[in-house]
């Protein structure tokens, strides 16, 4: 581990940047991913590749009974079912980008090494002084730039909507929508109870920086040009959260990592049975188990942000 | 030759024959070669001022008055008048590094003489010195950096002085 701290011209003279100086420049890491993430997650109809799958289930009717002679029994009348419906659309691209490369071994910030030299840093020193910091943060489980998180609603401020199709929906079984007089129901009737967004946090304002010095052509001390700094920092972190072990981000449902915003909740009635009867004519007795209890919670489900 | 006196006996044409061997004897002033030509007085006080000055300044001005060349003026340091010769009196002086031609007459300052202890404290200036002339070590308290790649190379070394 090898934390540097880079030389900068404060307009007089070439000093070594400030602690706070390191991570604004961190930061700018984490803001320069935000507009070109190398890991992103899309919303697909079927097959996506986030595992596991999520399930939402509901409880649906009974089948209904009918006799002749009279109503059937709740003993006689069919329990109420379970419908699962499979939630898989949560799909995950992760971009092939190769290790930049420090062809004159000058490509990183110029910093002092406290015994007489001025020297670039190295790959892994810019690694580690940067860009552990920049993906740290970017996997902490907050809004960070970039990232995706999940929403209960189709806006979020600082966010883009991915896809206003949900990735998962809670329903539960519409108690109201059944009656005994409309025996026999149809198994199925479900109602949303929430639905659950995709959405990409957006790139906010760009931090304030110093731009350090690296060594140039002529071996001269030179101030990057804003836009190679920010290029060369960029491809920097992009390789990192894809390349390098114990640093790649990746995003998965209810594995390691922190969370990225509002969990999947699959609810479900807990009753036994609504025991219902209706009585059409003498020669048709009718009774329909319809879905009663209350909601409880049967799967949680988090979109989670890892760094590994 | 004896000098022209006018006795009482004297008859005129004697007076007037004296009077013309004293104007004769005294010269005609129109030629005196003297800035000022009123009157012998002043004709001679002028050559009297001349005479009694003596600096540098009086010396020079004397001899540009009167055209003399260099030559002349060595001609006059070196000639023999009898007493001893103003050269004679000119000698070096090797303790401030000054040398002495006898045989031109010149002064010089021998190669290699000037020291540090004949230079004014703080007076090279930066025309002084040729370019691409200073080294590391003529730096005080030399103190160098080293500009490295990020493999270690070194790929520029910087020498400053240190105090």
């Amino acid at each position: 581990m090898a934390v540097r701290r880079p030389l900068y011209w404060d307009g007089s003279s070439v000093r070594e940047m400030t602690s706070a100086m390191v991570t604004a420049l961190a930061n700018r890491c984490v803001y320069l991913y935000g507009g070109s993430p190398s890991v992103t997650l899309s919303q697909v109809a079927s097959s996506g590749n986030i595992s596991p799958n999520m399930t939402d289930t509901r409880k649906s009717a009974g089948a209904y009974g009918t006799r002749v002679d009279r109503f059937p029994t709740e003993g006689e009348t069919a329990e109420p079912g379970t419908v699962t419906v499979n939630y898989d659309r949560i799909s995950q691209t992760v971009a092939s980008l190769s290790t930049p490369t420090d062809t004159n071994n000058k490509l990183y910030p110029a910093y002092y090494d406290g015994s007489g030299s001025i020297q670039a840093m190295t790959a892994t020193d810019l690694f580690d002084t940067f860009v552990t910091t920049a993906i740290g943060t970017l996997t902490d489980g907050t809004d960070r730039d970039g990232t995706f998180r999940i929403h209960t609603a189709t806006s979020l401020s600082g966010h883009t909507l991915i896809s206003s199709t949900p990735v998962f929906t809670d329903t539960r079984a519409n108690t109201g929508a059944y009656t005994a007089g409309g025996i026999p129901e149809t198994l199925d009737q479900p109602t949303t109870i929430t639905n659950y967004y995709l959405f990409r946090t957006n790139q906010g304002s760009a931090p304030s920086i110093t731009v350090p010095l690296q060594i140039n052509s002529d071996n001269d001390l030179q101030t990057y040009t804003a836009a190679n700094f920010d290029a060369m920092l960029l491809a920097e972190i992009r390789h990192h959260t894809v390349n390098t072990s114990g640093s790649t981000i990746t995003y998965n449902i209810n594995g390691s990592g922190n969370n990225r915003g509002s969990a999947m909740v699959n609810t479900i009635l807990n009753g036994g049975g609504n025991y219902q009867q209706r009585f059409v004519n003498a020669n048709d007795y009718r009774a329909q188990e319809f879905p009663n209890g209350t909601a409880v919670t049967a799967n949680t489900y988090n979109l989670k942000i890892l760094r590994s | 030759m004896a000098v022209t006196t006018i006795n009482l006996s004297d008859p005129v044409t004697t007076l007037v024959t004296k009077t013309n061997t004293i104007s004769s004897d005294l010269g005609d002033k129109a030629a005196l070669t003297t800035t000022d030509k009123s009157n012998l007085v002043a004709a001679i006080n002028e050559i009297n001022t001349q005479v009694n000055k003596v600096d540098s300044a009086d010396v020079i001005n004397l001899i540009q008055a009167n055209a003399m060349d260099s030559s002349e003026v060595l001609a006059l340091i070196r000639a023999d008048s009898g007493e001893t010769s103003i050269m004679s009196n000119f000698q070096k002086d090797s303790a401030n590094g000054i040398g002495f031609d006898s045989s031109q007459g010149r002064f010089f300052i021998p190669i290699g003489t000037i020291n540090t202890s004949m230079l004014e404290n703080v007076t090279v200036t930066e025309a002084k010195i040729a370019d691409d002339a200073v080294g590391s070590g003529q730096l005080k308290s030399l103190s160098t950096l080293l500009i490295k790649d990020s493999a270690g190379s070194t790929v520029k070394t910087v020498h400053g002085a240190g105090a």
